[in-house]
């Protein structure tokens, strides 16, 4: 009776942990351990090419970086993207999940298909918006030139444009569904009572829709902003960062550094120059969301 | 009067839903087209592919898609600027795609599930701790912990090997199908399974004979994620493959650059890579939102 | 047939103290009900004796052992949860069946006892239903209730078991408990926030309020002897009527007086703990206060303010000076505002408490 009793508490103690352990472990060895060495790795020079032994040279390559007027250039294009792209998504979104709100036969049908290139593989989307923005058969480049009535090369002519505009494809459905769950969630009868006080479209949106999707709006652009800050995929496989460095975002220049020209010590400061950035814009962004 | 004023509202909420089809048709053609393009096009011959002004109408060919699969290895190398192994076509990229997708899902989600209900129940010391290092690990820049695994995976001998990219793609996904299942779980009633400890059931069975067929249905939602996750990774995949274990998305990616390269060829195959992405929207509908979030915001009704 | 005895269990969520030093013996055998307000600690309390939830402090013994180290699925109680908790993905019977299977009994046995219990709670025509979540509210109760007996534990913890049902139902099953109890001599702990209910079904009652046993006793002392002011206002219908005042001894025992009347205590050896000229309150039940009778020390003239006819019997607001009384009087009666009635209050009928403590001064 006893020992039953201990084996069966024995049990309640340890099953928790044990149903754990597996994630912890594969985690630890798989981010934490790598992290850690790659903090340390970014202390050294070390070029694999090279080879040899890493030379410690201290703060060196986090100080040559922050004075090369190089990286402040690709960071105040990554800014860029990320703002453009950021907010076209926001005001697409926003206008779609207003759209959609509204109750019509094949609205379940349209949001399906609306939604269809979150899921696109962004390696796919890439290399098939080159055929799209192709300065000869690109259908894209035709419509422009039907437009503006001469021949556009929109990769290398206005390439951030391309990468926005890919972007703005890919993620404005994400917006449109935070913002239609937020606006769901906006209590019916709340609506009705704003309709009987015939407040004012603008006074309606201040008082009772906004509060209610504020949340949410906040969540969606924590999200898109992180996502658009790290893109990789797309903008290396529409146009490798190209023409000349035109589109070479933070990350792409990140893996050019480490895997082109193999500076690993380097590749590994900036990493983590980006990884602080990105923690402390999620930071000041939590702060603002969470004030407001 | 009150007729005028009937009629007017008539006419008013006339323009509104022709308003709403317009915009909804303008939408769903700029979100759907380049999907419905690439489909179109992996149905051109090379000649079709290269028209200008681009055809809208002409006679499709399942050609590319037969090509993909039976077309002499040079050509194949050629346009996608890989090196094949002897007398294998494109499916050598899908099947190593499959393998990896199936195994680290297999195993993400044994361990994800399982760690997802020791935090939703037991709540162990440190579970908010962990889950918001598990979120956060979603914001991680792949390209962050890219440099320190390339270099372990050359020492350690999991470079261009199937394992390492399994082990990889369980380690990325784990966060989120523990985020997602431990929402699923939050939502059975404590009390059903407190019903089942009295009635006689250990924690183990609770687990299994209880819990577990509740969120059958959110289980289902995870793996479709997951799927789509690990078939669409593309840095890792570029990184640490080579001839032997390359997926698709680097053979797509490494179509790039060569003039007169068959568009329709690439096109059919792009289309075979995202087919399944294409049907798991369809069936996952109901939890895309979820999926999105990590499983923090309901989906959308 | 199990003894159960509670020793300071102390649980806590968080902020919430749900229990805060819980004294509590079941006779083996005995049938006591839980009673108490929403939020009082009674699911909380079955939930700590079923081994489901572990108690902060304090000890819980079966027949003398304790029981803390037993795991829920090891310690042989049944629970009726107030959630019914069905397993969503089972059948009827299967729902039914579940303890039975987890405690590897035969086929036949199941089937027998499964199809048995069902008849008792007339659920015998919802056995085949697939899906428990498509039952009305009180079809999920005697669903739950049956997986609840179906065995033949050491102790069955019923959590509101009847509250969902409807009133003939209800009263039925009141019978059928007492009947079970009789036959099947198993100590059950019944939890209700409805003293009717408590007092039809238990030999002992505990009143528990914040986490706390109030007394534990039989309904008749409840009743008469209640320990604090709560009790007294918890139990009973309609409410106890208190009024405050002073109390001052007088040559022939206690006097009662507030501004407009003085009420003559009798059994004068009660109020051991009274001082002279404290301030106090007095409770006296609307039933023990007498209509037209005939005239003592204790009558008073009284306004009518509202009358509610019952059938069997009539309650009556009155209005005495600057107190109003509710009296209960039998058969139909019909006052009208504003009439005058002649009442008595039986001076050894009235329970004193005290204005700061609560507490009942006997
Ligand atoms: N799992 C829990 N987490 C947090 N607080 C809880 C939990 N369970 C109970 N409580 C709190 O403990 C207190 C006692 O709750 P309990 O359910 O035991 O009351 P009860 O007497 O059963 O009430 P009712 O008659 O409404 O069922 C309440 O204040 C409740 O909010
Ligand atoms: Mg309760």
């Amino acid at each position: 009776m006893t020992s039953q009793a201990t084996t069966g508490s024995r049990l309640v103690r340890i099953f928790p942990i044990l149903l754990i352990l597996p994630a912890v472990a594969l985690v630890t060895f798989l981010v934490i351990f790598p992290l850690i060495w790659a903090l340390g790795l970014s202390f050294y020079s070390y070029n694999v090419i090279r080879g040899g032994a890493p030379i410690f040279i201290g703060v060196e390559n986090y100080y040559r970086l922050l004075n090369s007027l190089d990286v402040w250039r690709r960071f105040v294009l990554t800014g860029q993207f990320v703002f453009y792209a950021v907010s076209i998504e926001f005001l697409i979104g926003f206008g779609l999940a207003h759209l959609f709100y509204n109750q019509f036969r094949g609205r379940r049908l349209a949001i399906t298909l609306v939604t269809t290139p979150l899921l696109v593989a962004p390696v796919a989307v890439g290399i098939f918006h080159r055929y799209l923005f192709d300065a000869t058969f690109g259908i894209y480049s035709y419509i422009a030139q039907l437009i503006t009535g001469q021949p556009v090369k929109i990769l290398s002519q206005y390439p951030m444009f391309a990468i926005v505009f890919m972007d703005v494809w890919q993620w404005s459905p994400f917006m449109m569904l935070f913002i239609l769950a937020g606006l769901e969630a906006i209590p019916k009868h709340m609506l009705e009572s704003s309709e009987i006080d015939r407040l004012s479209m603008l006074a309606k949106f201040r008082y009772v829709i906004w509060p209610t999707i504020r949340p949410l709006v906040a969540l969606a652009l924590l999200f898109r902003t992180m996502d658009a800050f790290r893109t990789f995929d797309t903008i290396f496989t529409l146009t490798e960062g190209g023409p000349g460095t035109a589109t070479e975002v933070l990350s792409i220049q990140i893996y050019r550094i480490a895997f082109q020209f193999f500076r690993t010590g380097e590749a590994a400061a900036l990493a983590f120059i980006f990884l602080v950035i990105i923690v402390l814009l999620t930071n000041i962004y939590l702060r603002l969301a969470r004030r407001e | 009067m009150a007729n005028l004023r009937n009629n007017r509202r008539g006419r008013r909420k006339i323009v509104k839903t022709t308003l709403i089809y317009l915009s909804t048709i303008i939408a769903v053609i700029f979100f759907i087209f380049p999907i419905y393009w690439l489909v179109a096009t992996s149905l051109k011959t090379r000649a079709q592919a290269f028209s200008t002004p681009p055809l809208f109408v002409w006679e499709p060919t399942f050609r590319n898609f037969i090509d993909i699969f039976l077309k002499r290895q040079t050509e194949i190398e050629a346009i996608t600027g890989q090196e094949l192994e002897l007398a294998t076509g494109a499916e050598i990229f899908f099947y190593n795609s499959f393998v990896v997708t199936f195994s680290s899902i297999a195993i993400a989600t044994v361990i994800g599930v399982l760690a997802a209900y020791s935090f939703s129940r037991y709540k162990p010391a440190g579970t908010s701790t962990l889950m918001f290092f598990i979120l956060s690990t979603r914001m991680l820049p792949a390209i962050v912990v890219a440099i320190p695994i390339y270099f372990f995976y050359r020492s350690l001998g999991l470079y261009n090997t199937y394992i390492g990219l399994i082990l990889l793609y369980t380690m990325f996904n784990l966060p989120f199908a523990v985020w997602m299942m431990k929402s699923f779980f939050d939502e059975v009633p404590r009390d059903i399974e407190q019903a089942a400890l009295v009635d006689g059931s250990n924690p183990v069975k609770v687990f299994y004979k209880i819990a577990l067929p509740q969120v059958l249905v959110g289980l289902g939602a995870t793996i479709g994620f997951l799927i789509i996750n690990v078939w669409n990774e593309f840095l890792f995949a570029l990184l640490l493959t080579e001839r032997a274990t390359r997926t698709v998305p680097v053979m797509i990616a490494g179509t790039r650059g060569e003039v007169g390269i068959n568009w329709g060829l690439i096109a059919a195959i792009e289309t075979l890579y995202i087919l399944p992405a294409l049907v798991l929207i369809f069936l996952l509908q109901r939890f895309l939102l979820r999926g999105m979030t990590f499983g923090t915001v309901r989906g959308v009704k | 047939m199990t003894r159960v005895e509670i020793r300071g269990l102390k649980k806590s969520f968080g902020p919430v103290q749900a229990l805060r030093g819980i004294n509590l013996e079941v006779e083996s055998g005995a049938l006591v009900a839980l009673l108490g307000p929403t939020g009082a600690g009674k699911t909380t309390l079955l939930k700590c004796i079923a081994g489901v939830e572990e108690p902060d402090a304090g000890d819980i013994l079966f027949d003398g052992q304790s029981v803390l180290g037993t795991p829920a699925w090891r310690r042989d109680v049944a629970m009726f949860f107030q959630t019914y908790a069905l397993y969503p993905h089972m059948s009827v019977y299967d729902n039914i069946a579940y303890p039975l299977r987890e405690r590897k009994w035969s086929r036949q046995e199941i089937d027998r006892s499964v199809k048995n219990v069902a008849e008792k709670l007339r659920i015998a025509h919802l056995l085949d239903r697939k899906d428990p979540s498509t039952l009305s509210g009180g079809e999920m109760q005697r669903v739950a209730l049956a997986r609840t007996l179906v065995r033949n534990p050491r102790i069955f913890l019923l959590d509101e078991p009847i509250s969902n049902l409807d009133a003939k139902l209800r009263e039925e099953m009141r019978t059928e408990f007492k009947r079970l109890h009789k036959e099947l001599k198993q100590t059950i702990i019944y939890a209700t926030p409805d003293f009717l209910e408590a007092f039809a079904i238990a030999e002992k009652v505990a009143v528990i309020k914040d986490g706390v046993i109030l007394q534990y006793d039989t309904p008749i002392n409840l009743l008469r002897r209640p320990k604090n002011r709560f009790v007294a206002t918890f139990i009973g219908s309609p409410t106890i009527n208190i009024m405050r005042g002073v109390v001052r001894r007088m040559a022939y025992g206690w006097e009662f007086s507030t501004s407009s009347l003085r009420i003559q205590l009798s059994d004068v050896g009660h109020y051991s703990k009274l001082l002279d000229g404290s301030e106090v309150e007095l409770a006296v039940r609307p039933r023990d206060i007498v209509l037209e009778g005939p005239k003592n020390r204790n009558t008073f003239k009284a306004k009518v303010v509202a009358a509610e006819r019952l059938g069997y019997e009539t309650i009556v607001t009155l209005s005495l000076g600057d107190v109003e009384l509710k009296a209960v009087t039998k058969g139909m009666r019909s006052y009208k505002y504003g009439d005058e009635v002649i009442i008595n209050i039986p001076g050894d009928r009235v329970i004193l408490f005290d204005v700061s403590s609560g507490e009942a001064m006997y």
